[in-house]
């Protein structure tokens, strides 16, 4: 290695240190001008607040009955609905906790008043399995109003803490983008050669931020509990039980649904601290239970992730550490899958890189999911078959033969409805065999496979190793619905297309980029800059040198092909999960579409738009807005919802 | 070299089919799982048939499914739970011949939880056919004991429910639950390691090639 790049890599550290520290002195600046009285943790004095109840009259002697039924003196009991506490504090407030027994699925506002007179509301799920829930609030009051959602409230304390604290969320986001965008300046002329590498670097940066900085539990991603449960089993093979950590993880860490918004349990440090805390000692409690375990095809989806919990399990780490080894071994396998599959591409290299990066992509490859496995193998499988259908200077090898039969054959055994896109397969060119009946043969080849494919997972829904309806749909008749596809196609066909087509920007433009599960959406000015990135990278890349084009029939073809994908999604959702001939797809999600935006990436851009910028400021610029996307979705939606 | 059939890749390719196979095999036989469905005639149960004797209540029943494993029936001992006695659960195919029987202590049973009569042998085609579930008690203590029932739901015209005391009803039906248990061989691991099979398989005939080579 040169004495400049080792200089380079001595640097980084030192880079991310000064950005990370800076950035926590300049975040808690308020905290640190505090007068010295209200700096720390100030225990709030019980006895002044004061209690107002919604119906004074009609309840008071139910309340007066609850609190003697009390044993602290001091404990407040709210017993109806739109009971008032108000806390007579003035002062600045970085963080409230509230200690107390409340029933299950409450969540509570706390008012903010003001010197001048104005409010400020925030709300939050009550941790009642922890009895204490913290607030961020982070204002100057005059006094604090507190009203819980429902009654059967005790509480017996309250705390404000002021006390300058890192936040090592927030300085993990920081330090890993001050390091990505450092390596992507400092390394842009060896980047611009090699743009796979910048994809690799954004990707890992941005990757581990999300795989190690998400709270550490589940409810953040859809069916995310099944997944983690599927993952934590496999991890104690070949003696699987489920333990209860797993147990504890799974009843604990729902999220409260309030006016259609998910409210998440986890919404501060303290509140993460207090999960360790419980599940800590409360696991201890929990014999763990042999459980069965067969092999399901979706499995392959779960080996990456297992193996990592697997791991945090045998060096003796805490259970939320082994849930942070699942994520990030997931996000490791997606990755570095994806990486293969930029570096295998010779046009379309960054078309690959940005679907790669869509934030909902990598967001699904960062926790519990076997999605992201799935997504990752047919990228793979894509950039190998596209390659070689456009490349005619070289021939097949059994080396690609076998990776773009193995990435789609697994790909699709987590998610069927991937598998018509092996067929891209009989698009290969006569120039990549040896003779004819070789390319006869390989191309019958691949039609059985993927007929064989199809075929196990029919067996296998046949035979009741593999259920099609979906659990949480209670409408869904899976053969009534196949009689009326087989007995209405035209209709069917019809629903179809008026949904594709009516939610077309929904499940091909936005959502399918931007959509991080259950904690949130980026909408607005940054999403446009990320489609306007996304649809630019897809129309620009072109470069003549290669001589690698896409005629019309290939590119018909192709669409065909994603086509059948496209159709096998929804087909699959409205037999599992819709009521018998309904025009509605339930269930369908964009997230099922990411294996296929390639394709359609691809078939759609032109051969004559052409990218003259310079390669090395390209690539650089592409790297940093997918860094800029990426990392401001990460502060909003992970930092600011949950830690601060 | 280049020419020959037997090359260092396709070695490794066979290699490779063959251990998938091999695999697959062995996830067929080894993996083997129990499904487990189950059915009953009434949704909710109302009352009981009255104090079982050594004169039967019966339940005749039509077993939708293969393989019918067990055959439950809600138990209750009226007001006070009960010290002495047994509980006899007999089942029997349509030409009268008994297919499962077991006596259970009266003493060890809670009131409203299910009597468990698991056959020794599953029924392997018992779908169609039509079984009867006598069940007498020695319990004389008190009120003695009984089996719930209710109006039944299913669709079963040979569902006649017979009482203690003789008469017959078929618009009620005890509270049975039938339970269908199907062990299945390991169908995913077999297929997977056959599709995996398969891919090493299509590779060999470009397994003669040493590297991709510009033409």
């Amino acid at each position: 290695m040169r004495k400049s790049s080792i200089i380079k890599w001595i640097v980084l550290p030192l880079v991310m240190a000064a950005v990370m520290f800076g950035v926590e002195v300049c975040c808690q600046l308020p905290l640190l001008r505090l007068k010295a009285e209200e700096k720390g943790d100030i225990v709030l004095d019980m006895s002044t607040f004061q209690h107002e109840t919604a119906a004074e009259e009609e309840e008071e002697s139910y309340e007066d009955d609850a609190e003697e039924e009390s044993e602290d003196d001091t404990a407040i009991t709210l017993s109806g609905e739109g009971d008032l506490l108000t806390i007579p504090y003035t002062g600045y407030v970085h963080e409230l906790t509230l200690y107390g027994t409340t029933s299950s699925g409450q969540y509570y506002n706390v008012t903010c008043v003001m010197e001048d007179g104005s409010t400020y509301t925030v709300r939050s799920a009550y941790l009642e399995s922890l009895n204490e829930d913290s607030i961020i609030l982070d204002r100057q009051v005059i006094g604090l109003v507190v009203e819980f959602s429902m009654w059967d409230v005790t509480l017996t304390g309250a705390t404000i803490h002021n006390g300058f604290c890192l936040n090592w969320n927030r300085m993990l986001l920081t330090g890993l983008s001050a390091a990505c965008l450092y390596l992507l300046i400092v390394f842009r002329k060896a980047f611009g050669k090699k743009q796979e590498l910048a994809f690799l670097t954004v990707a890992l940066c941005m990757g581990l931020f999300l795989s190690i900085g998400l709270p550490t539990n589940t409810s953040l991603t859809f069916d995310d509990q099944t997944h983690s449960s599927r993952i934590f089993l496999l991890s104690t093979w070949p003696n699987t039980v489920t333990t209860g950590d797993a147990y504890l993880l799974d009843s604990l860490s729902w999220s409260l649904n309030v006016e259609s918004t998910a409210l998440h349990r986890l919404d501060t440090q303290r509140d993460e601290a207090a999960l360790f805390r419980a599940m800590s000692t409360k696991s201890e409690d929990i014999e763990d239970v042999p459980t069965e375990v067969h092999w399901s095809f979706s499995d392959v989806g779960y080996l990456a992730p297992a193996l990592g919990a697997k791991l945090g399990r045998m060096l003796g780490l805490p259970f939320p550490v082994q849930l942070i080894l699942a994520r990030v071994f997931n996000m490791l396998f997606y990755v570095l899958v994806s990486y293969a599959a930029v570096k295998k591409l010779q046009r379309f290299k960054m078309t690959m890189a940005c679907v790669a990066l869509y934030p909902g992509a990598m967001y699904q490859a960062c926790v519990l999911s076997y999605d992201s496995t799935g997504t990752a193998l047919c990228f793979l499988g894509l950039a190998l078959v596209m390659d070689a259908i456009m490349d005619r200077k070289t021939r097949l090898t059994w080396q690609r033969a076998l990776g773009i039969a193995l990435c789609f054959v697994l790909g699709s055994l987590t998610k069927i409805v991937y598998i018509p896109m092996l067929l891209l397969t009989l698009l290969l060119p006569a120039s990549k065999f040896d003779t004819k009946a070789q390319k006869v043969g390989f191309k019958v080849m691949m039609v059985v496979l993927t007929v064989a494919v199809v075929g196990a997972m029919a067996i296998s829904v046949a035979g009741g190793s593999v259920a099609l309806q979906d659990t949480k749909s209670d409408v869904a008749d899976t053969a009534g619905q196949f009689a009326f596809i087989f007995g209405h196609p035209l209709t069917y066909l019809e629903y179809f297309f008026t949904t594709v087509f009516g939610n077309f920007q929904f499940y091909f433009i936005d959502t399918v980029r931007t959509l991080w599960g259950y904690a949130g959406e980026c909408t607005g000015f940054l999403s446009w800059l990320h489609l306007g990135l996304a649809a630019f990278t897809a129309f620009t890349d072109n470069e003549e040198s290669l001589n690698q084009q896409l005629d019309w029939k290939k590119r018909l073809a192709m669409l065909i092909f994603a086509g059948m994908s496209i159709g096998m999604v929804f087909t699959t959702l409205y037999v599992a999960f819709s009521p018998v001939g309904v025009n509605d797809f339930g269930g369908v999600q964009a997230r099922y579409f990411l294996p296929v935006m390639p394709l359609l990436l691809m078939l759609l851009s032109p051969e004559g738009i052409k990218n003259r910028m310079n390669r090395q400021g390209w690539t650089l610029a592409f790297s940093i807005l997918n860094l800029m996307v990426l990392g401001w979705m990460s502060y909003t939606l992970v930092c600011c919802q949950y830690f601060l | 070299m280049e020419h020959k059939w037997i090359t260092p890749a396709r070695i490794f390719l066979l290699c490779m089919t063959a251990v998938f196979l091999a695999l697959g095999v062995v996830g067929y036989c080894c993996d083997r799982q129990t499904s487990e469905t189950s059915a009953s005639l009434i949704e909710k149960h109302t009352s009981g048939v009255g104090q079982i004797t050594d004169t039967a209540a019966s339940q005749t029943f039509t077993a939708t499914e293969n393989n019918l494993s067990v055959v439950s029936v809600m138990f209750s001992n009226y007001a006070k739970k009960v010290k002495t006695g047994t509980l006899t659960l007999t089942l029997a195919d349509e030409n009268g011949a008994v297919v499962g029987e077991d006596t259970q202590e009266a003493a060890d049973m809670r009131n409203n939880a299910f009597v468990s009569l698991t056959l020794a042998s599953p029924q392997a085609d018992s779908k169609g056919k039509v079984y009867t579930l006598s069940i007498t008690s020695t319990c004389t203590e008190g009120k003695g004991v009984t089996v719930r029932m209710g109006e039944k739901t299913a669709e079963d015209a040979a569902a006649v429910l017979t009482l203690p005391d003789g008469t017959t009803d078929t618009a009620n039906a005890m509270n049975l639950r039938l339970t269908y248990r199907e062990t299945v061989a390991g169908r995913m691991p077999a297929f997977t390691c056959l599709l995996i099979a398969l891919c090493f398989a299509c590779a060999l005939p470009f397994g003669g090639r040493k590297e991709s080579y510009r033409a």
